[in-house]
């Protein structure tokens, strides 16, 4: 009797732990990289992105993400936090966090990733250099200047 | 016949009463979304300002390494 109702209680506890354990997957999961850990990982790349932004290799689109605007300069390597990697590994890196980004303050502020990403485009395109390409909706990268 | 001109006239102000008074109730409701979209736009500005307020802080001339330049402008990457 007292094994029987031991192995009951142990049973119960190991569910309950496996349940609690199961729980804390999916919220870290779904929870994604901290606010903290994303910025931190932008900060790295910026110098970078910055720069091949002012060479005229990569540039704002509309839809609120980073666009190589040379064919070729993808191959390039660059420097990010003494790692060195392809100009192409840096924009997805830099639209995966993009995209992350997105998520959680459009969950944050009750909105829709879309909204997220035109407004963090304009913001872009604004701040943008006068030699910087930007990709405006059905028009080639043109150079801020020459944007009428 | 001046009664029934008086009471004609009455009965055209109401109407006209009724026609004003339900279009500028339609206005005041007008409103209220545009002044929505304005706020979420603002606090949408404020966040990304918040969350980037690195860039204006580093001088990408610090840590530039990008490479040399070859290839040809091209369309769509996302």
């Amino acid at each position: 009797m007292m094994i029987r109702s031991f192995n009951a209680s142990s049973t119960f506890g190991f569910m309950l732990l496996a349940f609690i354990v199961a729980v804390g997957c999916c919220l870290t999961t779904a929870h994604g990289d901290s606010m903290d850990e994303l910025k931190q990982r932008f900060k790295e790349r910026y110098p970078a992105v910055a720069s091949l932004k002012t060479d005229g290799k990569v540039g704002e689109v509309h839809t609120g993400y980073l666009g190589l605007v040379e064919d070729g300069a993808g191959q390039n390597k660059v420097t990010v936090a003494g790692k060195e990697m392809s100009v192409a590994e840096l924009i997805v890196a830099e639209n995966a966090d993009r995209t992350k980004l997105y998520e959680q303050l459009a969950k944050q502020l009750d909105t829709t990733v879309e909204k997220i990403a035109q407004r963090n485009a304009i913001r872009n395109f604004e701040k943008a250099g006068p030699n910087e390409y930007l990709k405006l909706k059905n028009r080639p990268w043109t150079r801020k200047k020459d944007i009428k | 016949m001046r009664r029934i001109i008086s009471v004609s006239t009455m009965s055209l102000l109401v109407a006209a009463m009724g026609l004003v008074v339900p279009g500028c109730t339609q206005h005041t409701v007008e409103v209220k979304p545009i002044h929505l979209t304005v706020d979420i736009n603002l606090k949408v500005d404020r966040q990304l300002d918040n969350f980037f307020d690195f860039e204006e802080a580093i001088d990408p001339a610090d840590d530039q390494d990008a490479g040399d330049n070859s290839g040809s402008q091209t369309g769509d990457q996302q």
